[in-house]
């Protein structure tokens, strides 16, 4: 109706209408309505709660409704907007007279709405002018029935009648009037005195009237109470001597008894023989005794009359004895302290958690002990004299005809591939690796009867120990010595250079120091080198270079043995593509060329790449390029056969070398060699130019009896080559034994065929070692799945009965059952067969007490409280997956996308299944209708909203965390056509500097964003006052610890030629910066160890004046227990907290004496020490990552945010609206925090596979390489399991987190709860709930536990049944490992983080031991 | 009163069914080449339209569709619009879950997009035919006591069911097992389209079987 009198702006036919509107409230209206009628523009769109009425060709058409309408044009016409909402309309002074004449000014307020728009169109020209005349009418009309004292007083029933009188009027005019409210009354001055003086006189009255009530109640007040007094004193003196004469009488009756009772003893011992005489003695000493203390006590002694009487004597001290005997005591009434109450059960946890990690442990190394591949190593060696079966009459074999040459040079280049070797002169554009050593390639061409380039294929695994240790054995190193790389330990099998050495010739060796452990005092002369510095790429070749040309000038040598270092060392640190290795790679040309030149005739010139490398510059694997090496013969004397005459081998496996070499040079093959002669390098039999020399078939036939000693010996050790194939090698070997012999025999040339044959037997002894070396043990490998499955199970079991079993002690007998089954076992096995291993025994204690765990479980457990559709929910069948996924190769290759898919499904169905309970959305408002009492509180719709706006934030965190961390990922080399994260490279090998910087500062700002969020989280809950040890390592070490991994960064990534002058600092600094990380870091958590409150008190007197200390505030008196305290101080300590963070302007008004102690960061109590170790270890773990990987840490520590915040709005979503109690975590969180820790190891650059590990994080701080192997190794664990580490330890904050959030529940509701305090006392409801605090925190380890033993039990299963499976030794096997090694690390730093907290709760009680009592009196 | 409407919910059902066999054999006729991996795309599009067609078709002869207020050809249009463009929006947002799902972002994003649309297709398409563009109402639908009807319990079903389906086809995808339907988005599609199948086979069965169970809200 407003618009009706607005839009006569645009027509001038109705303009009077406005003429007619009072002036007083028109002006207003105009303001706030001041806008035209709207257009036709054929497509409108019609606001909320408005209507507008429209004509067509003049005639009312139709009322348009709030939205989208469409009208004719021109036709059509909105004459009219009525707006909907209610309208108030202010009813102008007016006088008024009353039945008692007195003239009254009354205004009043009008609200009214518009029903009807069409009759408010069309019923009246101007709708609030009438309504408004129509009250002022009535008002008037009103008012002249009352009389002025019934105005004041039926203001509302005016009111409703002039609502009642508008509404029968205005329902035409489709207005309802909904109240119209009186503003104000204006009465003359004279009348209005008047009025005052009457209401004065009445209160004065009133007064009086009350005062004098209450002298006369005061009085018989007092009275009543002297009264009752008197009537109390006197019933307490009655009972008082009531008591008194009770007991007096108790005690005569006492007394007689016992007296009684004295004397039947007494008179029963002296009818005893001598019990005279005895009793006599006794009261003789007794007598005595009193004597002399009553001599000492007083100076006045009361003899008695006659001394010598003994009777009277005894009768006299008899009865002064009995009479102080039976005087009551005096005794203090035990007051036994009622402190009963439940306590934290710190050691049950420990030690259930210890025995079920141990479990599983038990299990894991049963299987991987039956899984992963044995070797016997054979400690025979071979000699000159050795006679091989079949002998042929007693001929020498190894020694039989002269050597072809005196002298050999074997020069060892490390990770030479086979790519590096080769020339391709139609490269124009070569790489830095290509192309760059041609002397190789010169010689094979030019002269081919003196050189040959091979490809020579090492066995895996290719790591250099392993390598060196196959060419000079000829065995097959297997896949367990992997993890020996860092303890070089002597060769103890048979090998080349100990044969050298029996052989007398005089081995020097130069260059890498591990040979020198490898073949302790095997050397004639030996110039080692350090070698473990990876990025030190000069130092050996240098020390080779210096000493390799005199050496090979003088004559005091017979076999050399070079190991350059460089080119490895270039890889690693920066890659084959890189100038550096181009460098390298000529330097090494330049090498050669100088040692071909000074070659003598008798010497033979081997060129060896020990393995290859991959892209990356890294090897340890069993892909081709790290397989495949070089290796280069030469010789200056005609050493081969013209390529054309004979099939060439294009491969050379790298145990060929061995017998080789050794039958060259005239020296036994070593025992276990497994490898096969080089033919080229022997003449054929027809062309007998060296007449001495052994030709290829005797070569071959040395080699294949030798071949075969070995075999029977093993086979007579070991009994793990099968017999089938055992016996068809034997079958294979006697026929050619006897087809070689007859042929000798008869003198007649070997065929051709015999030669292939003997290559072929060769060959396939060769590979069947090399299947049956990976022996799998079935008993042991299923005795392990069987404990891991049976952990499993009590895992299960325990996360669902944790209180049950903490209640009911399980875990003693099962242990102790378990070690008498594991002794027993032992013990069988010891009479049966001898001996005793370790391994049966613990498997059958293992298996022994899980399975009475479960059996005491199963009896103590309530029945109904276990089934296995508990097993049937989505985060475990997503388990399952997981699970399921580890069975499959593909999986495991693209694991890292598997988890991140995973954990994006389960972060999904977090809402999705909130909303199916119907917590994510408010209750509809159709609840409201319904009589309130079915949701027993009624939550307001705005915090459930927030807190689900909350929930949703947090996922899309989590869901963008998860999108990008996916570019952190390294690649396998299963993976075809994927590029490994910018980021894993690190900085120093970085060449464009712009990116260098880039990078670096990036870098920074994660580090710095990493720890400003802990400080700042840390200061937000109150953690960071005052000072104390904790307080210390989070304010001081944290960023200093984080400047010095800037620094640290700064300076390795510093190119070093830019530097020169600076070298030494530079080396300086970058030993000093992490080390000092790493101590302050450290120092940091030994700190937090020690101290781990993170609480300041604070006792605060009055603000001005220093007096003594107010009381305090909790009523504590004596009579109430301590439970009773604590419940009571608690949350007014936190309330302090809350008040004294919060507000810290209203500190000062409210200091009137209250508060007595402040705890700053009680609530936070146990969660704060966690977070800072937390955060203090991924410092420390980011300081082993390439600097990059910062970011991937930064991203880490906002995805474990945004689940914790998930974690916590959900539960705090459920419980606003379904009151349920406890702390337990539910499965989706666990299940989620523990694909986490899988998705950041990918996440981290890391992968599980051998070659993918980041050995760099070694030398970090010790870039000289290390004396021990512990340090590096452990290192290099923490390194590679980083994010397990960090989930397990941050563990215990999914219990927390919920109760930390609190806060922000009740921040908003605050208004209502007021000053009570419960609702806030956040993680000090922990303390107060220590049995469920204490099951909780068990069932949350377990479930942890259970989901990282799931998955190890999956990767066992894929071990054992996919054993056979063509990719068993490059995915399935180091993923075992892997998943292993994870869970052994992350286990035991989830105990550390179990430990930490319950390290914490003892901390704490120690604080409410010291702060009740003082503050409590 | 049940028999009725889970009889017509159950003809309604073979009906889209039918709709999708339909969808895939009649464009062999049509197009040359045609076959459900070679042009995927083609498929893809055709059975998404007929869905949508027989959907739209069916929903609006039965009347499922809640009373309408004003019936007047504004609100209609508008509503129609406005379904328009939640749809589109329903595209946009499938789109972005896929891609964070680890489709890849930039080379197949028509794929991805065309396999977004499908989803929509048998998801929010029958939210809107069901309940109308209220995103409220279809919040409501997926709680535990939320389904109103017999409609809303089958919509419940189909669309979880479809989504899944479409969760479990990118499983395949990482396995080297070099087969057509691994490519990138046949099996997520493929997927999609045999648990919507599912889910029209599965919802009358369930809501027969739980009958008894089942009490709807008035509206």
């Amino acid at each position: 109706m407003l618009r009706t009198v607005v839009w006569r702006a645009g027509s001038g036919l109705l303009k009077h209408s406005q003429q007619t509107v009072p002036v007083s409230w028109r002006t207003r209206i105009q303001q706030r309505w001041a806008s035209s009628l709207p257009m036709n523009t054929v497509v409108l769109f019609v606001p909320q709660q408005e209507a507008w009425v429209v004509e067509r060709m003049g005639r009312f058409h139709r009322i348009l409704e709030p939205g989208l309408n469409f009208l004719i044009p021109v036709l059509d016409r909105i004459r009219y907007v009525q707006s909907l909402k209610e309208i108030v309309i202010d009813v102008p002074e007016q006088s008024a007279v009353s039945l008692d004449n007195v003239t009254l000014q009354i205004d009043g307020v009008l609200y009214l709405r518009i029903l009807d728009p069409f009759k408010a169109s069309y019923g009246v020209e101007d709708p609030e002018y009438a309504v408004t005349q129509l009250a002022q009418t009535t008002m008037r009309s009103e008012l002249g029935k009352l009389t002025l004292d019934k105005v004041f007083r039926e203001r509302e029933s005016l009111n409703a009648n002039i609502v009642h009188s508008i509404n029968q009027a205005s329902d035409e005019w489709g207005i309802r009037c909904l109240r119209y409210e009186i503003k104000d009354i204006h009465v003359p001055p004279r009348v209005k005195e008047s009025m005052q003086m009457q209401v004065e006189a009445e209160r004065r009255k009133r007064a009086m009237v009350l005062e004098s009530e209450g002298t006369r109640e005061a009085a018989i007040n007092v009275a009543e109470g002297r009264k009752q007094a008197q009537i109390l004193a006197s019933e307490g003196e009655k009972a008082e001597q009531i008591n008194k004469a009770a007991g007096e009488a108790n005690a005569v009756l006492a007394k007689a008894e016992a007296k009684a009772k004295a004397i039947g003893l007494l008179s029963e011992a002296l009818t005893l023989e001598n019990g005279n005489a005895a009793a006599s003695l006794s009261v003789a000493e007794q007598y005595v005794s009193a004597f002399s203390n009553l001599a000492k006590e007083s100076n006045t002694v009361i003899l008695p009359s006659n001394t010598g009487d003994i009777s009277s004597m005894v009768t006299q001290v008899l009865l002064a004895v009995y009479a102080a005997g039976a005087s009551p005591v005096p005794t203090d009434p035990l007051r036994e302290d009622e402190r009963s109450f439940t306590r934290m059960k710190r050691l049950p946890i420990l030690l259930l958690l210890l025995w079920l990690c141990s479990v599983f442990y038990v299990g894991i190394f049963l299987f991987v002990g039956g899984f992963l591949l044995v070797r016997l190593e054979v400690n025979r060696t071979s000699s000159c004299a050795d006679v091989l079966p079949p002998g042929t009459s007693g001929n020498r074999d190894f020694c039989l005809k002269e050597p072809r040459f005196r002298r050999a040079v074997i020069l060892i280049v490390d990770a030479l591939k086979a790519d590096f070797a080769r020339y391709d002169p139609r490269n124009t554009l070569p790489r830095p690796f290509e192309n760059k050593l041609p002397v190789l390639d010169e010689m094979a061409s030019s002269r081919p009867s003196h050189a040959r380039l091979y490809t020579f294929r090492a066995d895996p695994p290719t790591t250099t120990m392993q390598r060196i240790k196959g060419f000079t054995t000829g065995s097959l190193p297997t896949f367990i010595d992997v993890g020996n790389n860092f303890a070089s330990s002597a060769i103890l099998e048979d090998n080349l250079v100990r044969q050298l050495g029996q052989a007398g010739k005089r081995v020097v060796f130069m260059g890498d120091d591990t040979w020198v452990s490898l073949f302790p005092g095997g050397f004639h002369r030996s110039l080692p080198f350090p070698s473990f510095n990876v990025k030190d790429l000069h130092t050996v070749d240098n020390g080779i270079l210096q000493n390799i040309f005199p050496i090979l000038e003088g004559n005091d040598w017979d076999v050399l043995i070079a190991h350059f270092l460089g080119v490895d060392h270039c890889g690693h640190r920066f890659g084959p593509d890189h100038p550096a290795m181009a460098e390298k790679l000529t330097q090494m040309d330049g090498v050669f060329r100088s040692v071909i030149e000074r070659l003598q005739n008798d010497t033979l010139l081997v060129v060896l790449g020990d393995h290859g490398m991959t892209d990356t510059g890294d090897h340890g694997g069993e892909s081709q390029k790290e397989t495949d090496a070089a290796l280069f013969l030469y010789s200056s004397s005609g050493l081969l056969l013209a390529p054309s005459s004979q099939v060439e081998p294009e491969v050379v496996p790298q145990t060929d070398l061995v017998p080789t070499l050794a039958l060259l040079l005239g020296v036994p093959i070593p025992y276990s060699s497994m490898g096969q002669v080089l033919l080229p390098l022997f003449p054929l039999n027809t062309t007998l130019g060296v007449p001495l020399a052994l030709s290829q078939e005797e070569a071959l036939w040395i080699n294949v009896k030798q071949v075969n000693r070995f075999l029977e010996t093993y086979s007579n050790m070991a009994t793990d080559i099968p017999a089938d194939s055992l016996w068809h090698l034997r079958a294979h070997f006697s026929q050619l034994s006897s087809q070689y012999l007859s042929s000798v025999h008869t003198g007649t040339p070997l065929p051709p065929a015999l030669v292939v044959s003997m290559q072929e037997y060769l060959s396939s002894v060769r590979e069947t070692c090399r299947a049956s070396w990976a022996r799998f043990n079935p008993v042991k490998m299923a005795c392990g799945l069987l404990v891991l499955c049976g952990a499993c199970a009590v895992c299960y079991v325990l996360s669902e009965l944790s209180s049950v079993v903490l209640r009911a002690s399980v875990l003693k007998p099962a242990v102790l059952g378990g070690l008498a089954a594991g002794l027993a076992v032992a013990a069988v096995r010891l009479f049966a067969l001898g001996s005793a291993e370790a391994s049966w025994g613990l498997g059958a204690a293992a298996l022994g007490s899980e399975l009475l765990f479960l059996w005491r479980t199963w009896r103590a457990c309530p029945r109904g409280r276990l089934s296995p559709r508990g097993l049937l929910t989505a985060p475990l069948l997503l388990l399952l997956l997981r699970c399921a996924s580890l069975l499959s190769d593909s999986y495991i290759i693209s694991e890292g996308r598997v988890v991140t898919f995973l954990l994006f499904t389960l972060g999904v169905y977090v809402p999705v299944c909130l909303n199916w309970d119907g917590f994510l959305v408010p209750a509809p408002p159709a609840d409201a209708q319904k009589p309130p009492g079915l949701h027993s509180p009624t939550v307001p719709p705005s915090t459930v909203r927030r807190e689900s706006t909350f929930l949703l934030v947090c996922l899309s965190v989590l869901v963008s965390c998860l999108y990008l961390s996916l570019s952190f990922h390294n690649c396998r080399e299963e993976q075809g056509s994927c590029q490994p994260s910018a980021f894993l490279m690190p900085l120093s090998r970085l060449q464009d500097s712009r990116v260098r910087n880039v990078h670096y500062v990036l870098s920074l700002v994660a580090l710095s964003a990493w720890a400003f969020l802990l400080h700042h989280w840390l200061r937000h809950y109150g953690n960071l006052n005052g000072s104390g040890v904790a307080r210390f390592s989070a304010r001081c070490l944290l960023p200093l610890a984080s400047v010095c991994m800037g620094l640290h960064w700064a300076v390795s990534a510093a190119p070093e030629d830019s530097f020169r002058n600076l070298a030494e600092l530079i080396g300086l600094a970058r030993v000093v910066m992490p080390r000092v990380s790493f101590g302050l870091l450290g120092l940091g958590l030994l700190l937090l160890w020690l101290d781990p409150l993170m609480v300041y008190l604070k006792s605060r007197g009055p603000p001005s004046s220093g007096g003594p200390m107010p009381p305090p505030r909790y009523r504590a008196s004596t009579g109430i227990s301590p439970q009773a305290e604590l419940h009571h101080l608690v949350p007014q300590l936190y309330q302090r907290i809350r008040q004294s963070l919060e507000d810290s302007s209203a500190l000062g008004a409210e200091s009137d004496g209250r508060p007595a102690v402040e705890a700053y960061g009680l609530g936070t109590v146990y969660s704060a020490p966690l977070v800072l170790i937390c955060g203090l270890l991924g410092l420390m773990l980011l300081l082993l990552h390439p600097e990059g990987m910062a970011l991937a840490f930064l991203m880490l520590l906002l995805q474990a945010t945004a689940l914790l915040h998930l974690h916590a709005s959900t539960c705090t979503l459920s419980s606003l609206q379904s009151h349920s109690s406890g702390f337990s975590v539910p499965w989706t969180p666990v299940v989620l925090w523990s694909l986490a820790a899988s998705q950041f190891f990918h996440a981290t650059g890391h992968l599980p596979t051998f070659p993918s590990i980041q050995w760099g994080a070694a030398f970090v701080g010790f870039p000289q390489g290390h004396a021990g192997t512990v340090l590096p190794a452990s290192l290099v664990t923490l390194n590679t399991f980083t994010s397990h580490i960090l989930f397990a330890v941050a563990c215990p904050l999914l219990l927390f987190w919920p109760l930390v959030c609190e806060v922000r529940r009740t921040r908003s509701g605050r208004s209502v709860a007021g000053e009570d305090g419960d609702d806030v006392a956040m993680e000090m409801k922990l303390r107060e709930n220590p049995q469920q605090f204490s099951s909780a925190l068990l069932q949350l380890a377990v479930r942890y536990l259970l989901v990282s033993g799931a998955q190890v039990l999956a990767s066992v299963c894929a071990a054992a049944f996919l054993r056979r499976h063509l990719m068993v030794w490059k995915v399935f096997a180091p993923k075992l490992m892997f998943e292993a090694s994870a869970f052994v690390v992350s286990s035991v730093f989830l105990l550390f983080g179990v430990a930490l907290v319950l390290r914490v709760d003892v901390a704490v009680a120690c604080l409410f031991h010291r702060l009740l009592p003082e503050n409590s009196r | 009163m049940w028999d009725v409407e889970i009889r017509g919910m159950t003809s309604a059902h073979a009906i889209i069914a039918a709709s999708i066999f339909m969808a895939t054999v009649i464009p062999v006729v049509l197009v040359d080449n045609f076959s459900v991996y070679g042009t995927h795309l083609v498929w893809l599009y055709s059975v998404a339209c007929s869905v949508a067609v027989v959907n739209i078709a069916v929903f609006w002869l039965l009347g499922i569709s809640p009373p309408t207020k004003k019936n007047t050809l504004n609100y209609k249009l508008s509503r129609l619009i406005r379904s328009c463009v939640y749809f589109v929006l329903s595209c946009l947002f499938f789109h972005a879950v896929v891609v964070l799902y680890g489709a890849p972002l930039i080379e197949s994003a028509l794929e991805t997009f065309s396999l977004a649309v499908l989803l929509s297709t048998l998801t929010t398409l029958r939210c809107l035919c069901i309940l109308g563009p209220n995103v409220q109402a279809w919040i409501r639908v997926f709680s535990r006591d939320g389904a109103m009807s017999v409609w809303d319990t089958s919509l419940q079903i189909t669309s979880s069911c479809s989504i899944v389906g479409a969760w479990f086809g990118a499983f395949p995808i990482p396995l080297d097992w070099d087969r057509p339907w691994q490519v990138w988005p046949i099996s997520c599609s493929l997927g999609a389209t045999g648990g919507f199948l599912t889910g029209l086979l599965a919802a009358p069965l369930w809501i027969r079987w739980h009958r008894k169970q089942l009490t709807y809200k008035l509206k």
